[in-house]
């Protein structure tokens, strides 16, 4: 089990945040605000009025649809303003939580009250697609998996959410783990990291000595971006390649997040609902890079200002990873449950220079992970043929962004990409390719 | 070999034909390759007619020039037996008239080539017509390729991509001008 | 709102723009200068070996080149790109292979059909389809009579060095290199070449030739696939002509393949 051969090995940049490899506790922010679409397409319904007492856990919005989550307040206080598409609740900093908060006496050990104690809390996949976890598990069960993934792997630059994770609450991922396995009616788990956590493999395995859960176990593999994509952990784990098309759960395999791990093991044993996660607060701009406990809804201006605010004005703030995550415009937005990171970049890092010819130079092709061909999918998209770029498999990119990475001419191709796709979708499938026109008879 | 020896003369000819073929009815590389072995089989065919005919012709000491309006007769009733066939049903409706247009070029290039030997081609070769058959049938392919990645590519913008896939035609017709 | 007074300067409001916020910091343009530094070297191992005065054929190369790329633009109505460094480096490809005592017509000449028929007409960098400098070459030895190029011994042994150098640095892809000098190499010992007195040529052309990204296909399997068949095409073709002519045939008709090449091997890969 080597681990990924495609891909390439990113630079670090994680020493900033793993000074203190302790996850801070924030006081309650004074404002913390919910966007209504918290996972794509589903829009919550909020079932309490504005001027309502909450208290930390309330449930605040739910939707009727049987894929969609509900939302929990993250702070107590009272709700100031509900819009159509977002709550401001305003914090009296008291922090007084739901009574229906206390540890369970009796843990299910069925997995439909499992899955459903999930779905219950609002627990999504923390990893970064906010996808429910209890679709995830239901999806799983469907296809037989056999074995549960467990991603520890955060090889994106910055990110050490994870990393801390495992290295202070590393029995409470264990027995999550436990319980998700059951819950999606695998044989057997395996948390997944790289090799540069293997402090965190050591403790796991350590406490799982006295666990004696022999079902999960641990593996690690080379620091290489994506080390923690489906595919990528799907083949690393399982020792063989995936056939073309062939996604993880038709492989047998469920991939889920740590932080999802540990939400869900809070789900079923505290009866806590998800309304907090650990997030990075890193890159150079900020003074003291760390990972907190943030609150989902706090504002991305408390959180750095937590993190001792701006050390200069950075050129971008990221929610999540350098790679896949999205630039934010207004420090005023609020996090929601998927994001794991605030970065702040500075103008030396991201500065790519001017837009030059492609050269075939094939280093994207090389780093393509899903062995894609992204210059040929680029021309594709230029000239709008996106019949070829079907050809082409533009809809198995996963957009980790590498081939942007290393382009040497600088060529936006995730955006070409996703926009190829965005085109592609809304078409129907003409055959681009030239047929054998219907002239001179 | 007797097509090699006229290559000079007669394969600007021919590459001009095909450039034409693949402009004209804007075959795709797909397309070739799917079709690979019935276009290797079908030149293969259309050479041995020619160089049977000829050797008829010369055998039973009938004149050559009546030969390419027979060969055109024989073509459409070929053309219109093909036009029913499953094979092409599936493929694309006007497969028939590219077959038509291709074997007719090749043929007349064929027996001009012929009509000009002073030599009595008394004798039908075999692996000259494999050769020759598949040799066209890659060629075609290899153009098609061409011409797609020529229009693919971000060409200069005021010319035409006709022009470009001449010039790309031209330049190979320079390098077999060596043998 | 109104600017609060605890915070006198307005923020400046971020920028939001999208795609990976991390970039590798190469260059094309770097890549380039240092292909042209790498050969360098050999340039100027020729000119010791062959006489100063092929100096001026080299600088008469270079101002021509960006000459012609300029008017070509020029006349394109396309934005001027000869900082790129690609001209420069096809043009000076092409008069390495000119026999030193090429005049300053054939050699102008020369230049005109590598840059405008090679690689500007095509679209530039990285579009063209066949090597700039071999469709040069080739146009030069049917217009006219050339001796093949000979390298002397301290040029066959640096060319190899600088190319090694460019491998090491990932610059050019080292499978193009080792198989068309494994095929074409096995290929002509096997049939009685004399290969040791070549072997420069063939170091250049295994090392500068076959490496050229725009004209080779884009996948590793299908760029061994590639020099592999312009390896032994090359050998082939020598019973017919020399060894130049021989491997700018090979090549030129590799490239003109080089389309199937990729559509074949990515078919072959995704089964």
């Amino acid at each position: 089990m080597k681990g990924l051969k495609k891909g390439m090995a990113l630079p670090d940049f994680k020493y900033g945040s793993l000074s203190s490899t302790k996850i801070q506790f924030l006081p309650p922010p004074r404002f913390v605000a919910f966007p209504l679409n918290q996972h794509a397409g589903v829009n919550l319904k909020p079932i309490l009025q504005e001027g309502d007492e909450v208290l930390v856990g309330t449930k605040i919005a739910e939707h009727p649809n049987e894929n969609s989550v509900p939302l929990h307040s993250s702070t107590s206080g009272r709700i100031s303003k509900i819009t159509k598409d977002l709550i401001l609740i305003e914090s009296d900093e008291a922090d007084r939580m739901d009574p229906s908060i206390r540890p369970r006496a009796e843990v299910p050990q069925k997995p439909e009250e499992l899955i459903a104690l999930i779905r219950q809390a609002g627990v999504v996949d923390l990893g970064g697609s906010a996808a429910p976890t209890h679709v995830r598990l239901l999806e799983a069960r469907k296809q037989n998996v056999h074995t549960l993934i467990i991603n520890g792997c955060e090889s994106e630059p910055f990110l050490t959410s994870d990393h801390v994770l495992m290295l202070n609450h590393p029995v409470e991922i264990l027995k999550g783990a436990e319980l998700l396995r059951i819950a999606a009616g695998a044989v057997r788990a395996v948390i997944v990291t790289e090799r540069n956590k293997l402090e965190a493999v050591e403790i796991l395995n350590s406490k799982n000595y006295n666990l004696k859960l022999s079902t999960i176990k641990t593996a690690y593999f080379s620091s290489r971006y994506p080390q923690g994509s489906d595919r990528a952990l799907t083949e690393s784990v399982l020792g063989k390649a995936l056939e073309h098309g062939q996604s993880a759960s038709q492989a047998g395999v469920l991939v889920e997040n740590v932080a999802t791990v540990f939400a869900a093991y809070e789900a079923v044993y505290l009866n806590k609902p998800l309304y907090e996660r650990v997030v990075t607060i890193a890159g150079p701009c900020v003074f003291e890079p760390k990972n907190v406990w943030a609150r989902i809804g706090t504002k991305a201006s408390d959180l750095i200002r937590s993190a001792k605010g701006f050390l200069r004005q950075p050129s971008k703030v990221l929610f999540g990873g350098p790679m896949t995550g999205e630039a934010i415009g207004d420090l005023e937005r609020p996090i929601t449950k998927k994001v794991q990171g605030i970065l702040s970049l500075s103008q030396e890092l991201i500065a790519s220079g001017q837009e030059q010819a492609c050269t075939r130079c094939a280093k994207c092709v090389d780093v393509c992970p899903e062995s894609l061909i992204p210059e040929t999918l680029m021309r594709a998209v230029k000239k709008e043929k996106f019949g070829l770029a079907l050809e082409y498999d533009i809809q198995s990119c996963t957009e980790c962004g590498l081939c942007s990475y290393v382009c040497p001419s600088n060529i936006p191709l995730v955006s070409l990409i996703q926009f190829g796709k965005a085109n592609c979708q809304s078409q129907t499938q003409q055959p681009d390719d030239a047929v054998l026109s219907q002239t001179q008879s | 070999m007797m097509i090699i020896d006229s290559l000079d003369q007669h394969f600007l000819m021919f590459v001009i034909f095909v450039c034409a073929q693949i402009l004209l009815y804007e075959v795709g590389v797909k397309q070739a390759l799917q079709n690979y072995w019935f276009l290797g089989l079908f030149y293969f065919l259309v050479f041995s007619c020619v160089q049977g005919l000829v050797i008829f012709a010369r055998y039973c000491l009938i004149p050559l020039f009546p030969i390419p309006a027979v060969f055109l007769l024989a073509l459409v009733l070929l053309q219109n037996g093909l036009k029913g066939a499953p094979q092409f049903q599936k493929k694309s409706p006007a497969l028939a008239d590219f077959y038509l247009f291709s074997s007719l070029g090749l043929g007349l290039i064929w027996v001009v080539d012929l009509s000009g030997q002073t030599v009595f081609v008394a004798s039908y070769n075999f692996v000259e017509a494999f050769v020759w058959s598949w040799f066209c049938a890659v060629l075609l392919p290899l153009l098609a390729g061409i011409r797609e990645r020529i229009e693919f590519m971000d060409t200069p913008p005021n010319i035409p991509t006709a022009a470009i896939f001449l010039a790309a035609a031209a330049i190979l017709v320079l390098i077999f001008s060596f043998f | 709102m109104t600017q609060s007074f605890l915070k006198p300067k307005a923020e400046p409001s971020l920028s939001v723009g999208s795609g990976p916020y991390l970039h590798g910091r190469q260059s094309t343009s770097k890549i380039l200068w240092a292909v042209l530094a790498a050969l360098f070297p050999i340039l100027i191992a020729t000119l010791v070996f062959s006489g100063w005065n092929a100096l001026k054929n080299y600088l008469v190369t270079v101002v021509c080149a960006l000459l012609f790329e300029y008017f070509f633009e020029f006349i394109t109505a396309q934005k001027s790109r000869i900082h790129d460094g690609s001209s420069i480096l096809f043009a000076l490809l092409f008069c390495l292979l000119m026999p030193a005592n090429a005049t300053l017509a054939q050699i102008i000449m020369g230049v005109f059909v590598v840059i405008v028929f090679g690689k500007e007409l095509f679209g530039g960098l990285g579009q063209h389809l066949f090597h700039p400098a071999l469709v040069g070459y080739l146009f030069m030895i049917r217009a006219f009579p050339s001796p093949p190029p000979m390298f002397g011994f301290a040029t066959t042994l640096l060319i190899p060095i600088c190319g090694l150098v460019l491998i090491w640095n990932q610059l050019i892809c080292w499978q193009s290199t080792f198989f068309y000098l494994v095929s074409s190499g096995l290929a002509l010992y096997l049939s009685g070449f004399d290969v040791p007195q070549s072997s420069g040529f063939l170091m250049l052309i295994a090392f500068f030739f076959i490496t050229d990204f725009a004209s080779s296909p884009i996948t590793q399997e299908a760029r061994v696939l590639f020099s592999t068949v312009a390896g032994l095409l090359t050998a082939a073709f020598c019973a017919w002509m020399n060894l130049a002519q021989a491997a700018t045939a090979a090549i030129l008709i590799s490239n003109a393949a080089v389309p199937l090449i990729d559509y074949f091997v990515y078919l072959v890969i995704r089964k």
